[in-house]
């Protein structure tokens, strides 16, 4: 049965999935651990919470424009402690924990592809599985990213500042997940047509 | 997976490869077929045969379809 990827191709597919796997934790984990056992600051970006006018000192709206701050602001803490560390860390690796995850189910499923047996259960698996880490990030990503912003933005603001409590989730993610399902229905249906043929010289 | 529609067809290809000291893989690089695949029409679990995949056969061999299969007595 001759193979669907070129041999370089398949290579290349390979390693870019496991690019995928490996340098996604390695910058949003390993580099904050590295900071931490430097004990360097740690730099945050959150909100604030406040939303106001661009003042014009900063950048002036040319006419029928207006310019507003929407509250983010970039902090750092000379000396955090040890939960702002971990705190300031779980979004990034949440979320490249998960799309490790998801290169490596897609390793297997290209492996399938490439051994000319794509429409295999394995496969419908494979994208029902990367729908649910898709909603999973899409959830929880911004559920930890305001923990985060919660904990840093009120330990760099004076005593008694109110930190925001706010999570954007984004709708694409979503929509990514049904696309995903639909898809995984349709491989579903391939399985059964490849069941069909199955026994075919 | 469909259930198993029943049939009497025998495939001889062993036997023809046989008196042709050929093995299994020789044919297979010959026509261009996987070893996996002449298996299953070797060990009678092929379920169909493409005409391409017959002709081939019967020139690498040198026979006729008749000679491939056969039909079992009922």
């Amino acid at each position: 049965m001759p193979r669907t990827f070129g041999r370089t191709d398949y290579a290349a597919t390979r390693l870019m999935l496991g690019i995928a796997v490996a340098l996604p934790p390695a910058v949003t984990i390993g580099l904050p651990l590295l900071g931490w056992a430097k004990g360097e600051p740690l730099g945050w970006s959150g909100q604030v919470g406040h939303e106001q006018d661009l003042p014009a000192s900063l950048a002036a709206a040319g006419p029928g424009a207006e310019l507003t701050w929407d509250g983010t602001a970039n902090l750092t803490l000379a000396e955090p402690d040890a939960v702002d560390r971990l705190v300031a860390l779980l979004p990034g690796a949440a979320g490249s924990l998960l799309v490790a995850a998801g290169a490596l189910l897609l390793l297997g499923f290209v492996r399938r592809v490439q051994d000319g047996a794509p429409f295999a259960p394995g496969s419908v698996r494979v994208l029902r599985t990367l729908a649910g880490l898709v909603v999973a990030g899409a959830i929880l990503v911004p559920l930890l990213d305001m923990v985060a912003d919660n904990r840093l933005v009120g330990a760099a603001l004076t005593e008694g500042a109110e930190p925001p409590v706010s999570a954007t989730f984004g709708f694409g993610w979503f929509l990514l997940a049904v696309l995903l399902l639909v898809l995984a229905e349709a491989f579903d249906r391939g399985v059964r047509l490849a069941d069909d043929v199955e026994g075919l010289v | 997976m469909p259930p198993e529609e029943p049939h009497r067809i025998i495939c001889r290809l062993d036997e023809l490869l046989a008196e042709r000291d050929m093995t299994l893989t020789a044919l297979a690089d010959r026509i261009g077929v996987t070893v996996v695949n002449l298996s299953v029409l070797k060990n009678q679990r092929a379920r169909a045969v493409r005409f391409s995949t017959l002709t081939a056969i019967c020139e690498a061999l040198d026979c006729q379809p008749g000679d491939v299969f056969t039909l079992a007595p009922a």
